[in-house]
């Protein structure tokens, strides 16, 4: 049973990870008193609403962002920036003890521009994710569609160097076909893709991404990722460790160690990368969590230039439905040819789902 | 808690025939009739005042339905040790003999094999078993090492010989869980302390000063990074930590300022630094993880030249600052994350470390 209709995470949630979310995520003091878990599992559909068929599940989803760069400095300015605004649809079309069998479901809605393709003429709505799934049995699932690559761990932060140097940040999508495979001891996902059929045909990248990952017991699970891509232009092979740990109640470290290669095939270069990220999480009351993401990147494994982050942060679920989130980013560059002041970033996030 | 009501309904029901054989006076069976309309009405107080007008409830003459009705008043309003003291009675000197030969039956292992006892002892036992019960949980830290133990066994005994009876209130059942709930509860406020060393990734931003020939001064910044090694003291139960640490930091730092009045760059600089002091940890959900502030004591020296001519201040200094720490924790093994600013540094100093505990 999972908390998204898509296995790794991210999209729609199911009808289990609406209630999870509304009765053991989010701080429930504000509007469960006098209603039991049950009661506010069962309101935790289409705008906190019982759902009222069993075949149909919408829901809406809006991101936002206040951004304030190198706060130190007398040139910083704020910035809103409304990252997403989604609507989904999930048709269960299985039979009725299992509606979620057969799933089609479609994600359209307003996405910004990149901040690096201003002038560019990307549409600024696209879909971010359409696909048909199909749970064969407990152990296996087939989906085909466009769905984010199951690679590394996927993180929400869209800036993480584990996201961006790997093509896997918010627009980097694609249609394939994922073969899902879950057991209490593993999770395997195979991943053949073929790009974004909505791309310009010789950007698109074609290739695979798997992910594996083995549950030692239920407060650790290490994995591997790998992940292959190539277009007209570009050959790109990215791989990782992984591991997922937990401690107590609640709290959780997870860390990603990779590196990739990226071989540009008309100009005959090559450059390859290396990363780490610990995003820790720590409960330390019902929906407040104090977060804590540490980034290092070496864009030139060749090169003595390397750049380490550190945000530490708090995420606040208000209620099922409303997250708060507020980040502080310090930026550090280690270089051997020049010394460099930090950056200090803030950040606020609003993520309404309802 | 209807079985209980119900429980206490039944036996007062019994207590009240109980009371009918025996030969009393139309005043007592007056008086025993309004004790028992005040206990109906939740009015407990009443009914030892009631009660207390005729009988002395301490005097081994008092009718056992006194008593008990006198008991079950004393657990409504939360005198346990009241309570329990009559019920400790009923069980020893009105039931002396079945009594006698059930805890004879138990002591030996034999309680299966043991003659059955009046439902009403067994009632009895499984009152008291509750009163104690009460009193370990409400009065554990005032109790003598002695006491704790006694309440305990005793408690534990009367639900073991409930559980071979065929008594029908099984309230009882929740007594040992309640009771091992407790001990964890316990346990988990208990202070301990233990020693650790830890190792880490350390980065910081130093800050020295070059002093020209002509007197003028400027600032350097230095980035760097390396390991620190070292260890601690902690003292800690489920929901705090003190702890004393600290940690040898051996880096490499990089330092530079380029603009038109000065041009100096340095790379490779060996920096040590001692980095240590108290850590005040608060666990929001009882172990697993940790977090609060260190407010760490810094040595720093850093091998930085001079350009010629020039003299460098500030290439050891003590420091002083505080540092946001979380720590997640198994039993032994943990990880650590500490951040925040050192005065006289230019920036923050981070650390991702792990610690072993003995």
């Amino acid at each position: 049973m999972t908390c998204h209709y898509n296995p790794y995470g991210n999209g729609p949630l199911t009808d289990y990870g609406r209630a999870l979310g509304a009765t053991t995520v989010a701080d429930d003091s504000w509007y469960s008193e006098g209603k039991s878990l049950d009661e506010v599992g069962e309101k935790s559909g289409f705008f906190y609403s019982k759902p009222s068929n069993t075949w149909l599940r919408p829901s809406i989803d809006y991101r936002g962002l206040f951004f304030r760069k190198d706060i130190a400095s007398d040139l910083a300015e704020n910035e809103i920036i409304h990252m997403d605004a989604n609507v989904n649809v999930v048709l269960r079309l299985g039979p009725k003890d299992n509606k979620d069998k057969f799933i089609a479901t479609a994600t359209v809605g307003y996405a910004p521009k990149p901040r690096n393709a201003q002038q560019s003429d990307v549409d600024e709505f696209r879909t971010r994710e359409h696909y048909l799934g199909w749970r064969v049995n407990e152990n296996w699932g087939v989906y085909a569609g466009l769905m984010d690559k199951v690679y590394g761990l996927r993180i929400p932060d869209h800036i993480a160097f584990s996201r961006s140097v790997t093509a896997n940040t918010m627009n980097d999508q694609t249609h394939g076909l994922l073969l899902h495979y879950t057991s209490p001891k593993m999770d395997v996902g195979l991943q053949p893709f073929v790009g974004n059929l909505g791309e310009d045909a010789s950007v698109r990248q074609k290739g695979a991404a798997a992910n594996f990952e083995y549950t030692v017991n239920n407060k650790i699970r290490p994995g591997a990722s790998v992940q292959y891509g190539q277009s007209e232009f570009l050959k790109a092979y990215a791989y990782a460790l992984h591991a997922r740990l937990g401690f107590g109640k609640g709290n959780s470290v997870m860390g990603e160690i990779g590196q990739t290669k990226e071989e540009q095939i008309q100009r005959g270069t090559v450059a390859e990368s290396r990363y780490w990220m610990v995003q820790t999480h720590l409960l330390a009351s019902k929906g407040l969590f104090i977060l804590n993401t540490i980034e290092y990147l070496k864009a030139n494994i060749k090169q003595e230039s390397k750049t380490l982050r550190w945000g530490p942060g708090i995420q606040y679920f208000l209620i099922q439905g409303v997250e708060l989130r507020a980040d502080i980013y310090n930026t550090r560059i280690f270089s051997d040819q020049s010394v460099s002041d930090d950056v200090w970033d803030l950040t606020g996030q609003v993520h309404l789902w309802f | 808690m209807v079985l209980k009501k119900l429980f206490i309904a039944i036996c007062l029901i019994t207590t009240l025939s109980s009371l009918a054989q025996v030969r009393v006076s139309a005043s007592d069976r007056r008086l025993f009739s309004q004790a028992k309309s005040a206990y109906k009405s939740g009015q407990y107080a009443q009914v030892i005042s009631i009660l207390n007008r005729r009988y002395n409830l301490k005097d081994p003459k008092t009718p056992g339905g006194a008593l008990a009705l006198a008991a079950y008043s004393y657990e409504k309003m939360g005198q346990w040790k009241n309570a329990e003291k009559i019920y400790a009675y009923l069980i020893t000197q009105r039931y002396k003999g079945a009594n006698h030969q059930m805890i004879g039956a138990y002591r030996s292992g034999n309680v299966e094999d043991a003659p059955e006892i009046p439902n009403k002892l067994y009632a009895y036992y499984h009152r008291r078993a509750e009163s104690l019960t009460q009193l370990y949980v409400r009065d554990y830290y005032t109790l003598n090492d002695r006491l704790r133990g006694l309440y305990k066994k005793t408690a534990l005994m009367y639900v073991a010989i409930l559980e071979e009876s065929d008594y029908e209130d099984d309230s009882y059942d929740t007594i040992p869980e309640r009771l091992e709930k407790f001990a964890t509860e316990v346990k988990s406020k208990e202070y301990r302390s233990s020693w650790f060393v830890q190792s880490s990734y350390v980065s910081w931003r130093d800050k020295i000063t070059i002093i020209f020939p002509d007197g003028t001064k400027a600032n350097i910044d230095a980035t760097g990074e390396g390991s620190c090694l070292g260890g601690g003291w902690r003292y800690e139960n489920d929901y705090w930590e003190v702890n004393f640490n600290g940690c040898y930091a051996v880096a490499s730092m990089t330092a530079g300022k380029e603009n038109a009045n000065i041009s100096y760059f340095q790379k490779g600089v060996p920096s040590t630094a001692i980095i240590g002091g108290p850590s005040f940890l608060w666990k929001p959900k009882s172990k697993g993880a940790a977090f609060g502030v260190q407010l760490p004591f810094v040595y720093r020296s850093g091998a930085y030249e001079s350009t010629p001519g020039a003299t460098l201040e500030e290439t050891t200094i003590f420091t002083y600052g505080y540092l946001l720490q979380a720590d997640w924790r198994f039993e032994k093994w943990g990880i650590f994350t500490k951040f925040g600013k050192i005065q006289r540094f230019s920036s923050s100093l981070w650390s991702l470390g792990a610690m072993y505990s003995f």
